[in-house]
């Protein structure tokens, strides 16, 4: 196939085949022969956006209907992109190796928010006014989906329409609207006319925002009489008979998750207090272990990969966990492929399994206690008690692990210095742990790596309307709590604080916001999730330039009935019961999880997952 | 085990592959192919495969090897066979031979790689005409070798075996047979650069395309022949 970069631009730059396509299960079509040409569009490296599974699975869901070419793109590494500049190449797909400036539909998948100014650069590489009002009929429509879409504010002038949701839910009827407007001689306007009818659609447009003085929105109403006044997100009910693919995409560069990756349930039943997915992916719905052993052996056999990862926001929560997990070790045990486990809660760990997954290959061990003391887990509802931990961390140790490694957050509502503190205290802890084992089993000295991310409140949490730490706070906290780690078996470190800061800004910002995103990009910002790339300072410039005040977003307490830039949006959850969980946070009172007791959040909207499993039981 | 010979090809469209790369798609191929290769022991084992020379990234290749071994015996053409099936685009198993017990493997038996080299500017097919003759004919050609220490000068006559004009439609293309492996080795790269040198024209990266035809080894005559030829059992 004729590449769509010259050889010597592709040896000059790092890693060509990142441009080059033609992986393992890449589809093939030809783009005269469909009546849609789709953009999937990932905001960041080529490595980074292959090990996504929304990226898999979509692209086969577009690519199952014979009228669509659903093709990939990505974010040209930095080296790339100058050249891209400086001679005027236009932003490609990979699978037809042409340029996106002419397909139906671009669509960007936002993962984190940290991407949206390769967003920016992606739209203006490709040729595509940055703005939704400046493109003309010919243009492709602009649409965004996955996590970050559920506050489409930041990027709502940049975006033609959001889509709310699961993909494989509308995608269907999306298209074939598009197909017949398009077929009928409609117009752009037409077409997001028509969409605002299909359940999930928002389309930013027919909407105006009016503001206080005192910054704060006074009206967010729809212009236009078929716009919804709350646009509610899309789930798939059945996952067990929901499209998913039988291959997937086998990069041919080393990307970060290269394995099989097997979906177990989406959702998560725990409830934790500063967790967006948490509230956002509600309810639970899980597939039959069945379903997945079969998934599991086509995935295997089309893709070759010697990894199965099971992927889920709590992974032992999952129903049958462990006879899926046993089934799958003893099927695959002996063609050499190893499962790893990423999200093991270590209350529900069992030694057996533990024991089971050395035979094959020993991956790193990993907990999240995320605060350090037991109030503070209280008030962000992780449910996990010190002895928990402790235990746990013994039984892996008296199964000959040595490493672990603990994920905290400094700068959680309500945190005092003792909590701080906790953190050492805690670590230090599971080190005497591993002293009070026999000498003989214990080989190689202990090591426990502890990193904290600097909290940042999330639209649809209970945190949503908290105050977040300077980043001078967290600097501060973070160096408390180095200083007070006394064991050299411990290593300790915590996040680019000013990255958090900024990410405070962008995850609960609105409109007006977007014009300081284009301002930062216009000076260089691009990849700002990648430390070596980003560059606060240009953020500030750009805040100051467009006249925002970025404390105005990450470090002010709203009040419960301020009107928040999100909330058109439902995710199901009502606002009633985040305010609820909010008042039982400050008051360090847990609350049980949805396995356990039905707390009325209402993502029982949806009629379907373990709202109504639990009312059978 | 029993050990295979594979010889494949890298096509155009998987040139910008590296060689790392190049090895875990082969790992995953086999897995694919459900061929039972042999693993190693201890606590990561890994599949029982190695490679000979590594190839520069961009270059195609008609001749690479790589040595597998399997725990059961399987006729040469099914494997093949089934690796082409999972094999969909730019690599191509061109040959299989079942090698002889204690056949030395790909990556030390190479002695030498064969390539074609054809110039997209820079040198004319009227200039190796008239002085490629002349070129081959120096007792010494002399080439700047850097290494991370030290820039020395290397005289790399010895190792162009065969350096033949190939030119065809006004294009300027060579044939060179040079030394590979680990005992001597050139790469192509070196030879274009000193003609360059020799034909007083600046030499740029991007002025060539290379492509690896075959490799080599001495057999126990001292003749170079390929790395699967007199190495097989016959089925």
């Amino acid at each position: 196939m004729k590449r769509f970069l010259s050889d010597d631009i592709l040896l000059s730059v790092e890693k060509p085949a990142r441009y080059t396509g033609n992986e393992i299960n890449m589809v093939v079509k030809d783009p005269e022969n469909v009546d849609i040409r789709f953009a999937f569009c990932f905001p960041d490296v080529y490595e980074i956006g292959m090990s996504c599974l929304g990226l898999q699975i979509l692209y086969y869901f577009l690519n199952r209907r014979e009228d669509t070419y659903c093709e990939r793109v990505f974010s040209p590494w930095t080296d790339l992109e100058k050249i891209m500049r400086e001679k005027d190449i236009p932003l490609f797909a990979l699978e037809s190796q042409q340029p996106i400036n002419k397909f139906d539909f671009v669509g960007f998948t936002l993962q984190y928010e940290m991407c949206y100014t390769n967003v920016i650069d992606m739209l203006s590489l490709a040729g595509i006014p940055i703005y939704a009002k400046d493109r003309k009929e010919g243009d492709p429509i602009v649409v965004c989906g996955g996590t970050c879409a559920y506050n489409p504010e930041p990027l709502a002038d940049f975006v033609d329409f959001f889509y709310m949701g699961e993909g494989e839910v509308a995608y269907d009827e999306v298209l074939d609207l598009y197909k017949e407007n398009k077929k009928n001689g409609g117009s752009r306007d037409e077409f997001l006319e028509k969409l605002l009818k299909i359940d999930g659609m928002y389309v930013p447009k027919f909407y105006d925002v009016t503001y206080k003085e005192t910054g704060e929105i006074a009206s967010f109403e729809p212009n236009h009489p078929d716009a919804r006044k709350v646009i509610r997100k899309l789930i798939v009910k059945d996952m067990d008979n929901a499209f998913f693919p039988e291959k997937q995409l086998v990069p041919l560069l080393d990307v970060v998750h290269d394995r099989v990756t097997l979906e177990l349930f989406r959702g998560c039943i725990r409830g934790c207090r500063f967790c967006q997915a948490g509230f956002a992916y509600r309810p639970v719905r899980e597939k039959k272990a069945e379903t997945l052993l079969k998934q599991a052996d086509s995935l295997v056999c089309t893709s070759g990969h010697d990894e199965i990862s099971l992927i889920s926001l709590s992974t032992s929560d999952f129903t049958d966990f462990e006879p899926l997990a046993n089934g799958l070790i003893d099927k695959y045990k002996e063609k050499y492929i190893n499962l790893s486990l990423p999200s093991l809660r270590i209350d529900a760990f069992s030694l057996e399994l533990m024991e089971k997954l050395q035979e094959v290959r020993k991956s790193s061990l990993t907990f999240a206690p995320e605060a350090g003391t037991q109030r503070l887990r209280d008030v962000i509802n992780k449910n996990l008690t010190e002895e928990e931990i402790l235990n746990g961390c013994a039984l892996a140790f008296d199964g000959g692990w040595d490493k672990v490694k603990l994920y905290f957050m400094i700068g959680l509502p309500t945190e005092t210095d003792d909590d701080l503190y906790g953190i050492s205290n805690l670590c230090e802890k599971i080190v005497e742990r591993f002293y009070e084992l026999p000498k003989e089993k214990r080989p190689r000295p202990v090591s426990v790596t502890a990193s904290a991310s600097c909290f940042v409140p999330k639209p649809f949490t209970p945190f949503q309307w908290d105050a977040q730490d300077g980043y001078e706070t967290f600097s501060r906290k973070g160096g408390m709590v180095k200083k007070s780690i006394n064991r050299k078996q411990v290593r300790f470190s915590y996040h680019d604080t000013k990255l958090s800061a900024l990410e405070g800004v962008l995850a609960r910002g609105d409109r007006r916001i977007g014009k300081a995103i284009v301002r930062a990009w216009e000076l260089g910002c691009l990849f700002d999730g990648w430390s070596e790339f980003f560059d606060y300072d240009k953020w500030l410039q750009a805040f100051e330039e467009t006249g925002i005040d970025p404390h105005f977003y990450a470090n002010r307490k709203r009040e419960f009935d301020e009107i928040l830039p999100w909330d058109h949006i439902s995710v199901g959850v009502s606002k009633r019961f985040l305010i609820e969980e909010r008042m039982k946070a400050e008051r360090a009172e847990t609350t049980p999880n949805c396995r356990q007791e039905c707390q009325n959040c209402g993502a029982k909207c949806f009629g379907g997952g373990i709202c109504f499993d639990s009312i059978q039981d | 085990m029993i050990a295979y010979r594979i010889k494949f090809e890298k096509g155009d469209d998987v040139k910008f592959i590296s060689h790392l790369d190049v090895m875990r798609y082969f790992q995953r191929a086999i897995k694919r192919a459900g061929l039972p290769i042999g693993y190693s022991q201890g606590f990561n084992p890994h599949q029982l495969m190695s490679f000979a020379s590594p190839l520069t990234l961009g270059t195609t290749s008609e001749g690479e090897y790589g040595d597998f071994e399997f725990k059961e015996v399987l006729p040469a053409r099914e494997i093949k066979d089934r690796l082409n099936e999972v094999m969909p685009v730019g690599f191509k198993v061109a040959n299989v031979v079942r090698l002889k017990e204690k056949t030395l493997n790909s990556m030390a038996a190479v002695d030498a790689a064969s390539y074609t080299v054809t110039f997209n500017k820079g040198i004319t097919d009227e200039m190796l005409k008239d002085g490629l003759k002349g070129y081959i004919k120096q007792e010494e050609i002399l080439v700047v070798k850097k290494t991370k220490k030290s820039c020395k000068e290397v005289n790399i006559r010895e190792d162009i075996l065969t350096l033949n004009d190939i030119s065809a439609n006004g294009k300027a293309s060579l044939y060179m047979l040079l030394s590979a492996g680990s005992r001597r080795n050139l790469k192509p790269e070196s030879v274009v650069e000193s003609l360059c040198n020799y034909f007083n024209v600046p030499y740029e990266r991007f002025m060539v395309s290379y492509n690896r035809v075959d490799m080599y080894r001495r057999n126990e005559k001292d003749e170079i022949v390929s790395l699967d030829s007199g190495v097989g059992i016959d089925e």
